[in-house]
């Protein structure tokens, strides 16, 4: 539990010293929303489809089988 | 004189086989459709589209006999965003040849995506019929996207455009990095896709819906026990059903020396993931045989019923049958078309977001 703590730290560390300015940030979250939303949405491996399949056909846009 | 007398008779013979070629042509029949539930107020895979179509003679009186040949052609594909159901676009729901007894045709199908149906239905006198004429008749009904489903997506909506844009407003608000490394962020970004996009592989094989997976060969024949010497025969199609495609169907009425047997049949579909009768027709068959193409929608096990009512008789035979329908993995391009859309709208609220803080931030440090 204390070495995943300090590894937490670690990384949050490291992660603030990134050099990006406004533009990357706002890509790199684009592109996490995007494989996000192509996981839930639109892949196909059968145990995140079956899980979110009846929320897909909700959303009257989300293409299915 | 002779000259001026041969072009008066075939002049008078050209009249006459006009005169009678009009006089003795049969005039078309008559086909009219009459919805039972209100089109309005249908919603795709809830509500079915219940009509009767009508066959009448000039007079209007039925139709005692015809063969219909009946097409119901799914609603085209759209431009901008895809429906649930894209390889259904623009496909054929049924396409089958029917004899119609009495001038009455009733369908029943519940529509699976929004938009525009095109039936179409030819009417063709059976035999040495000549009291119409085939006649060739089209309509459209138009189904609109279900309620709760627009609700459902401008909830979605909301909550993505609020995520993003503030997800946006917090990288505004916050301090701009001194030095720039592209290569990291392109890595980063490159790092993402390629952890997602593997899995858009012909992985589409669940238990519930099976898109691209192969599912064993099917029994090829159902039979009901023999009842007063009568047996029901159903023949399945070899390969099982796939979405997007027409599956033909076969039954018979024999009796106890194999002979067929002129029946009224009512042919159904029961999708079984959520107990709704997605089709059912009827009609009559002097030969014994019914023959109909149609297509399962959606990649699940359906419950095929067939009825068969002998002669005029009240009592029926009845065979039921459960079939697994392949589903098919969506086109790339209805994958393409909402994914896009999804990932626009995020990165417009992801960059409203970004000015927003921008200019919180410029207004806060211009105050301080």
């Amino acid at each position: 539990m204390n070495s995943v703590y300090t590894q937490a730290k670690r990384h949050l560390r490291i992660t603030r010293r990134l050099p990006l300015n406004l533009f990357h940030k706002s890509a790199i979250v684009v592109a996490i929303f995007g494989v996000v939303l192509y996981t839930m949405f639109f892949t196909t491996t059968p145990l995140v489809h079956d899980y979110f399949h009846e929320l897909r056909h909700s959303l009257m846009m989300i293409p299915c089988h | 004189m002779r000259q001026f007398m041969q072009v008066l008779a075939s002049l008078l013979f050209f009249a006459s086989s006009l005169m009678s070629s009009f006089a003795f042509a049969a005039p078309a029949a008559r086909v009219s459709w009459e919805p039972v539930t209100p089109i309005d107020s249908i919603r795709p895979q809830l509500d079915p589209l219940t009509l009767v179509i009508r066959l009448s003679d000039a007079e209007g009186r039925a139709l005692s006999q015809a063969a219909v040949h009946v097409r119901l052609e799914a609603p085209q594909t759209q431009t901008l965003v895809s429906t649930d159901f894209p390889v259904v676009e623009g496909s054929a729901l049924f396409d089958s040849r029917v004899v119609v007894k009495d001038g009455l045709l009733p369908i029943k199908i519940v529509p699976p995506i929004r938009g525009s149906y095109r039936f179409v239905v030819d009417v063709d006198p059976i035999g040495q019929d000549a009291s119409f004429a085939p006649t060739r008749s089209e309509w459209q009904a138009q189904v609109g996207e279900n309620p709760a489903k627009k609700k459902n997506l401008v909830i979605f909506m909301s909550i993505l455009i609020g995520l993003a844009a503030g997800s946006g407003l917090v990288l505004g608000i916050t301090r701009p990095a001194r030095t720039r490394s592209r290569g990291l962020v392109l890595g980063a970004m490159l790092g993402t896709f390629a952890l997602g996009l593997p899995s858009r592989s012909d992985a589409h094989g669940d238990e519930e819906h099976g898109p691209g997976q192969t599912l064993e060969s099917q029994a090829k024949s159902v039979t009901t026990p023999s009842r007063s010497g009568l047996h029901l025969v159903l023949d399945l199609p070899t390969e099982h059903p796939r979405v997007g495609n027409l599956s033909a169907l076969h039954v018979a009425l024999l009796d106890a020396q194999n002979q067929l047997v002129p029946a009224r049949i009512e042919l159904s579909f029961t999708q079984l993931e959520h107990g709704i009768e997605v089709f059912r027709t009827e009609a009559w068959t002097p030969s014994g045989t019914f023959d109909w193409q149609g297509q399962f929608y959606d990649g699940s096990s359906h419950q095929i019923t067939v009825r068969a009512w002998p002669g005029e008789q009240a009592e029926s035979l009845t065979l039921t049958t459960t079939i697994e329908v392949e589903g098919v993995a969506p086109p790339p391009l209805a994958v393409a078309k909402s994914f896009g859309s999804l990932l626009a709208l995020t990165a417009a609220a992801v960059a409203l977001g970004c000015w927003l803080g921008l200019s919180l931030r410029n207004r806060r440090e211009l105050t301080a």
